[in-house]
């Protein structure tokens, strides 16, 4: 009798195992609505939308206000040198994010099908949030700015200082020049190859020396919560 | 931005001390099914599913069942995770690793109480 119950249990498990395995490979998608069912914190933040539109309002300002600081410290020391044309933005959704604490990766639906390139720029709310690292045909891999691997030149101010943000789960700018004039509120924007010049990415919040006490370095604000953003924009 | 605390990872392990091969393995597969990011099956994931089989594995050949098992088992697991995927920031952010370990030790004893109760 047990071990007639044991053989049926294996029959169950190994068809398990069976429709899992072609789950994964290949249905993965049904992983990520699954998951996105079972987070917490998407349940959260369907309940804050509906909450009240003063809670909501709040980051979409500062957001605004990070976007229109990069625009005049823009205008002020490279007005000259800006680009005319407008750039076209593939919307996306969010499908899922990387599970654990060693990089910070959005998958979004938009891939290859609709034009979307690797190394494109990826705004939410006017703010630059990161890269597209990998691009399939129908979905793309985002690096975000709060990933440990990811290092991107920018600029701060309207003096237009230059730094390399170190990103992670706190990202900072770091190589600043130490005679360079920083001040808590400048804004830090985008002065990468292969993104639009500009783009507003966070507030700096405080300086202070590098360990070597060669640089400048600087800690940074967000209007946003990178586990709440659920749709950005790709640039072509 | 947080740290995101491994509960289904303390969880497998614990598993590996309670339930066969075959059963592990739906756990495993359906928890990889669930968190997988990516259209394709990456490092990651092949390490965070291979951990509670070495688990199981060290739970058989030692025979070792006892109170202090599954939490051994959870730092060797984490310590190999984090050694494995990251170790340059394993090493730059330990801070990280011990929110990450100490949290999972304690879903990860609850989850054994709760087995070892039945």
């Amino acid at each position: 009798m047990g071990r007639e119950r044991s053989s049926n249990n294996r029959w169950v498990s190994g068809t398990l195992i069976v429709i899992l395995l072609l789950l994964i490979f290949f249905i993965p998608s049904f992983g990520w609505t699954l998951r996105t069912w079972l987070s917490p914190a998407l349940g959260g933040l369907a309940e804050s939308n509906n909450a009240s539109a003063s809670q909501a309002d709040s980051p979409t300002l500062a957001a605004q206000n990070d976007a229109l600081q990069a625009q005049l410290a823009t205008l002020q020391t490279v007005a000259s040198q800006l680009p005319t044309s407008t750039s076209n933005t593939i919307r996306a959704m969010v499908y899922s994010r990387y599970p654990m604490n060693f990089r910070n990766e959005l998958l979004v639906n938009a891939g290859a099908n609709v034009g979307v390139t690797s190394g494109a720029a990826v705004m939410f709310q006017g703010m630059l949030i990161g890269q597209v690292q990998t691009v399939f045909e129908n979905e793309s891999l985002i690096q975000t700015i709060f990933d440990n691997n990811l290092k991107m030149p920018v600029r701060i101010g309207s003096a237009g200082t230059d730094g390399l943000l170190q990103g992670g789960a706190d990202p900072v700018v770091g190589s600043i020049a130490s005679t360079a004039a920083i001040a808590p509120g400048d804004v830090v924007y985008s002065a990468a190859p292969g993104i639009p010049y500009a783009q507003p990415i966070a507030e700096v919040v405080a300086t202070s020396t590098s360990a070597d006490s060669l640089f400048q370095q600087v800690t940074l604000s967000f209007p946003y919560d990178i586990n709440n953003v659920e749709t950005v924009l790709i640039m072509k | 931005m947080g740290v995101f605390i491994n509960f289904i990872l303390a969880t497998l392990i614990v598993f590996a001390f309670f339930f066969d091969i075959w059963e592990l393995l739906v756990f495993i597969l359906f928890a990889v099914f669930v968190i997988n990011w990516s259209p394709v099956m990456s490092v990651d994931i092949f390490v965070f599913a291979i951990i509670p089989i070495a688990a199981y594995a060290f739970h058989k050949v030692f025979a070792w069942t006892g109170w202090a098992a599954a939490p051994a088992a959870i730092v060797c697991g984490f310590i190999l995770l984090y050694l494995a995927i990251a170790p340059a920031a394993f090493l730059a952010s330990g801070n990280v690793f011990f929110v990450d370990l100490f949290g999972a030790l304690i879903f990860g004893g609850l989850a054994f109480l709760t087995l070892d109760l039945r």
